[in-house]
């Protein structure tokens, strides 16, 4: 029984001559023919896989930015307010700070983010410079 | 599919196992076209954070003045004419849609021009060009360069 034919990429029973003894013995050991089986499909499924990954649905680009820019524009919108306070209050030190620690690059930071770049509800460093302007407010109201 | 079917060493049912062939690579397929498929809707949201946030900055700030210079209204000469510019910039700002569909864009972009204006307008009436002054290069430094972070690694 020969197998010329073999390619030496695909050693599994179901191409190789031993799969015929398999076959042909019915008692052939369960777990030996499993494994040979598994590499069928392993092989089949990894080339699968990569010419799934050269395949990327093409809306989902857009679709992700779509989702994330009314979010992005909620915290912008909310970081530009706080700076626009501080200056009208002439809180310049509260100012320059909030211009560090607003900086898009740390609002950004992928902790504030699930796995998903799901925002938490309220961003924890926009959430903490919205009270510092309700403090200063209130101060500039007593003064 | 090239997985060299025609090399096969037929000695059991040929169509069963290229139906096991099939069914495997067509698992593998949707796999991977899931994972790019996610990747690409990860890279699209971190873009769309980054561009709303930017883009909305000055729209959060012009509104900090609005609210700033209404509370203190009385104390402007010629408030009944503050009122009314801050009023109309109000207006502007309030109707600008989060959305970024074409129609939304053109919107924000009509509005934002509109409203830079009257804000220039109202800081000179009531006297205080300087809480505008270089509010570009505020926009420009807290959503500007991303690459300016310390930890890029740690952003997303």
């Amino acid at each position: 029984m020969g197998c010329s034919n073999c390619q030496p990429e695909i050693k599994t029973s179901l191409h190789s001559k031993d799969s015929n003894d398999f076959e042909d013995d019915v008692w052939g050991d369960d777990d030996v023919y499993v494994d040979a089986n598994a590499d069928v499909k392993r092989a089949h499924q990894k080339q699968g896989y990569l010419d799934g990954l050269a395949s990327a649905q093409e809306s989902s680009l857009q679709s992700g930015f779509d989702k994330a820019f009314s979010d992005g524009a909620r915290m912008g919108a909310a970081v530009g307010k706080i700076l626009g306070e501080l200056r009208a209050l002439g809180e310049s030190e509260s100012f320059y700070q909030a211009t560090k620690e607003l900086n898009i690059a740390k609002i950004m930071d992928k902790k504030y983010f699930d796995s998903e770049l799901k925002i938490q509800k309220n961003h924890e460093v926009i959430y903490k410079w919205q009270k510092i302007v309700a403090q200063h407010l209130e101060d500039a109201t007593k003064a | 599919m090239d997985v060299h079917r025609e090399d096969i060493d037929i000695s059991i049912d040929t169509d069963e196992v290229l139906n096991v062939e099939e069914e495997y690579y067509q698992k593998g397929f949707r796999e991977g076209q899931e994972q790019s498929t996610r990747q690409q809707e990860m890279e699209g949201k971190e873009y769309g954070y980054q561009t709303g946030f930017q883009r909305f900055l000055i729209v959060g700030y012009i509104d900090g003045l609005v609210e700033h210079w209404s509370r203190n209204i009385q104390t402007y000469e010629a408030s009944a004419s503050v009122a009314n510019h801050l009023k109309q910039l109000e207006a502007l700002i309030k109707d600008i849609p989060i959305t970024n569909g074409d129609e939304e864009v053109a919107h924000y972009e009509k509005s934002v021009a509109k409203a830079r204006n009257k804000l220039r307008v109202i800081a000179t009436l009531v006297k205080e060009t300087s809480k505008i002054a270089k509010l570009d290069e505020l926009i420009k430094e807290v959503g500007g360069q991303l690459q300016v972070s310390e930890n890029v690694d740690d952003m997303w």
